[in-house]
């Protein structure tokens, strides 16, 4: 730990002696440094598809240099109910998606209790947020696997995702208690 | 906010009479300070030192076939459960995951 610093301490504790813990500021350690926050919109076509594995990506250019930590997780959306709604009586199959949408509403939604597949068919839209050492990308995937000569008619739909880039590097190992 | 302190304000803004929410920083107000950044190649656990179970997050929540990495702690470790998505990492912070 270094010996010279900015230290603040809470209430009623001494700053001089107190545990780390105990710190509201203390420079030793590392805080959250907002690089960039705004909106990333992804406007994704109206197609009718059989068995295809299809991706539409929006992206920012950060060019940090690394790879940076962003808000917010975003895991996998198989078929989202909130989001969707799938007709099997309909030829072609429709696939309708609740547009616009905000992806971090949906973002921490896995594999959904309804059914995203029928019989030997499968169909489900999905979202991603990737980060490299040069951008953020929004990507939304289209998969189906339909047997028989059937389709499925995606609607068109619109994902925004609200973002905040940190300067904090997220692929590093480091220790500041050493 | 504590009576005693220090704190900066956003450009156009009185430090001294402005809203919270437009104070680029204050220390009236905690935040999460980084103390470590640990990663999991593989499944298991590393000690953290701190005796105490910390607040952490996933830094690269990368999705692997099994979905999003699964990271706890407890006074002693944190535990990675999944890597499937490759490489996990975790900031771990000096403030305590309890308070």
């Amino acid at each position: 730990m270094s010996s010279k610093g900015l230290k603040i301490s809470k209430e009623n504790e001494d700053v001089l002696t107190t545990e780390s813990k105990n710190m509201l500021v203390d420079s030793d350690f590392d805080t959250f440094k907002i690089y960039k926050s705004g909106t990333l919109t992804l406007n994704v076509p109206e197609e009718t598809l059989q068995e295809e594995e299809k991706e539409y990506t929006a992206t920012y250019n950060h060019n940090l240099g690394y790879k940076p930590f962003v808000l917010p997780y975003v895991a996998v959306n198989i078929g989202n109910p909130a989001t969707y709604t799938l007709n099997v009586s309909t030829s072609p199959i429709q696939y309708e998606v609740l547009t616009p949408y905000v992806v971090n509403d949906v973002a921490n939604f896995q594999i959904p209790p309804g059914p995203f597949g029928f019989g030997p068919n499968f169909i489900f839209e999905n979202i991603k947020v990737e980060t490299t050492a040069s951008q953020l990308k929004l990507v939304v995937g289209r998969t189906t696997y339909l047997l028989s000569g059937n389709q499925v008619k995606f609607t068109a739909s619109q994902a925004n995702l609200y973002y905040t880039i940190f300067y904090n590097q997220a692929d590093t190992e480091f220790d500041l208690l050493s | 906010m504590s009576r005693i302190g220090m704190a900066s304000s956003k450009p156009n803004e009185n430090v001294l009479t402005t809203a919270d929410k437009n104070l680029g920083w204050s220390s009236g107000f905690r935040t999460f300070k980084i103390c470590k950044g640990v990663k999991f190649t593989s499944t298991g656990s590393k000690a953290h030192s701190l005796g105490y179970a910390p607040a952490f997050a996933i830094a690269n929540p990368n999705l692997g076939i099994l979905g999003m990495p699964y990271v706890y702690v407890d006074d002693t470790n944190v535990y990675c459960t999944s890597v499937s998505g490759g490489d996990v990492y975790v900031f771990l912070f000096i403030d305590p995951l309890d308070e």
